[in-house]
């Protein structure tokens, strides 16, 4: 069983294409054929990894290296330009879907229309709506309209609808750093418990948490994979980087003055 | 909390790129449940914080036919024939109606859920085809304010009213193919929110809606005219519903349906193929 890959990702590469004028674009549609009227700017370049179930794996990476379109690649949101990618099993993104809600219906409305949206079946979210409401724990605001919900219960009616979305894959981006201690502890907790069976990509600034809960840690920059590994040696190593760059900006900076 | 060892056993998707995502028909039927919930989502925002709500649905059409009563008695013509004039232009405003409020609803569907399509993924074309949905529930109501209208003018029921389903069902085809087509449009070129109520107010003059195609369109003309997809199902709903409507030729029909289907097949092939990369657009 854990030989079984959950994510591979083959020389997987994302230009996007950047426009002077809003007419090149049209004429890139018209005859495109015949001539390019676009620069192409590449964000990731020959990205290639394996996941393997049951792996729980931290990207780091600064601003603009890539990270989040990485991830809307393996969620598919987006298309690669080049190389291919696999995914195995059902994929939950874990506080994306926050930005989904509708602030004129409850809580319980948007969790129905979140978990549908998340892939669960009528029955499915018939099931599981009141563990979400659980989970969630906001009590009687799960019923009311969600314009009156602090950013806090927000996200904690996301989270919720997202741990019960029975992922095999759990995608994480910049998670986890809003709701209260208490929320935040129950969200660590449930991450541990789903590490048990499921494979975790997670996204995060915070190091020392990637540190504690992460198999392995890969590094990003400028859209290619620099170091993959344990998490302690490229995340050290991650650190080296961003001090030195630092330290070199700060120099530049005294010189100048 | 839920412990998920007990994960049931479900259907693996791979999400893998492929240039067809459009015509995954189980994905599709997947997500029907999504579907049925962003249509009632839709519905449930329109008429919130609206004192009237539903009735405006039934407003709008209502009005546009008075307004046409009045003009028409100004003028002296006759676009209906010899048909009672209230009943077929409501019958034409009915189906009007529902194509307008379906494309304009559907060309925005992709953009205005641009949060949404960044966030998360599923079958994309859910957007469009929720959005019709919600128009087709809209129009739902007029239609029992049309068989009133029918009863109040003494209408006589006729066999052919049992075709009337088949041509709302046309105009849905032709509503879901133009929201294909324009949505993808619309995610890369905004010019479209400003061209689309121009060629929606158009549309209504060059379709058989306020008239009926025989007393006002020339006939040396009718074969041009009947190229609008529109003209096949608006005359054919009439002609099932009154007595001695002239309805369309076959070949018109023919020509509405072959049209119907290319625009619905090469929307379809347009908006695969923009799906895949509109998220680096909207």
């Amino acid at each position: 069983m854990s030989s079984e890959f959950a994510i591979r990702c083959g020389g997987v590469g994302k230009a996007f294409q950047l426009y002077a004028h809003q007419n090149d674009q049209l004429k890139q549609i018209l005859f495109g054929l015949w001539k390019k009227f676009y620069r192409e700017k590449w964000v990731l370049n020959d990205v290639n990894f394996t996941v393997q179930r049951g792996e729980r794996v931290g990207i780091v990476g600064r601003n603009g290296a890539g990270k989040t379109t990485l991830l809307q690649i393996l969620c598919g949101i987006t298309q690669p330009t080049r190389g291919e990618f696999e995914i195995k099993g059902r994929i939950a993104p874990i506080l994306a879907l926050g930005s989904g809600f509708d602030g004129l219906l409850t809580g319980r409305e948007n969790a129905r229309i979140g978990a549908a949206i998340l892939g669960l079946s009528r029955k499915e979210v018939d099931a599981c709506i009141d563990d979400i409401a659980a989970f969630a724990d906001i009590g009687p605001f799960f019923e009311q309209p969600m314009r009156i919900y602090s950013v806090g219960m927000i996200a904690r009616v996301a989270f919720a609808i997202c741990a019960h979305a029975q992922a095999d894959v759990l995608i994480v981006d910049e998670a986890l750093s809003v709701g209260d201690e208490i929320f935040q502890k129950k969200c660590e907790n449930y991450i541990s418990e789903f590490a048990k069976t499921g494979t975790i990509l997670i996204v995060s600034h915070s190091l020392e948490f990637l540190k504690k809960l992460c198999t392995r840690v890969l590094w990003l920059e400028n859209g290619v994979v620099r170091e993959i590994g344990d998490p302690a040696k490229v995340i050290a190593h991650y650190r080296a980087a961003m001090k030195a760059e630092q330290g070199q900006k700060s120099r530049v900076a005294m010189k100048a003055e | 909390m839920t412990s998920f060892a007990s994960r049931s056993a479900k259907p693996v998707y791979e999400i893998s790129p492929s240039a067809l995502h459009a015509f995954k028909l189980g994905e599709l039927w997947h997500y029907r449940h999504l579907a049925m919930l962003l249509a009632w989502r839709h519905i449930r925002a329109r008429y919130k914080q609206t004192a009237l709500g539903l009735l405006w649905a039934v407003i709008v059409p209502v009005a546009f036919t008075l307004i046409f009563v009045v003009f028409f008695r100004l003028v002296p013509a006759q676009p209906a024939g010899n048909l009672p004039y209230i009943p077929s232009a409501f019958a034409g405003m009915i189906m009007w109606q529902l194509f307008t409020r379906g494309v304009s609803e559907g060309a925005t569907s992709l953009t205005s859920n641009a949060s949404l399509i960044t966030k998360v993924y599923f079958p994309r074309i859910i957007l469009p085809l929720a959005a019709v949905l919600s128009a087709i529930f809209d129009v739902l109501i007029s239609f029992v304010l049309l068989a009133g209208v029918l009863v109040w003018f003494q209408i006589p029921l006729q066999q052919q009213m049992l075709l009337a389903p088949l041509f709302v069902l046309q105009v849905v085809l032709v509503v879901v193919a133009f929201s294909l087509w324009l949505s993808a449009i619309d995610g890369v070129f905004r010019d479209l929110r400003h061209a689309l109520p121009l060629i929606l107010q158009l549309g209504m003059f060059v379709s058989p809606v306020a008239y009926t195609t025989s007393a006002i369109v020339p006939q040396k003309w009718t074969w041009l005219y009947e190229y609008n997809p529109l003209v096949g199902p608006l005359e054919g709903f009439r002609w099932s519903l009154l007595q001695g409507a002239p309805g369309v030729s076959t070949s018109a029909e023919i020509k509405s349906l072959a049209i119907t289907v290319v625009l619905l097949l090469t929307g379809l092939l347009f908006f695969a193929r923009m799906e895949r990369t509109i998220v680096d657009q909207v």
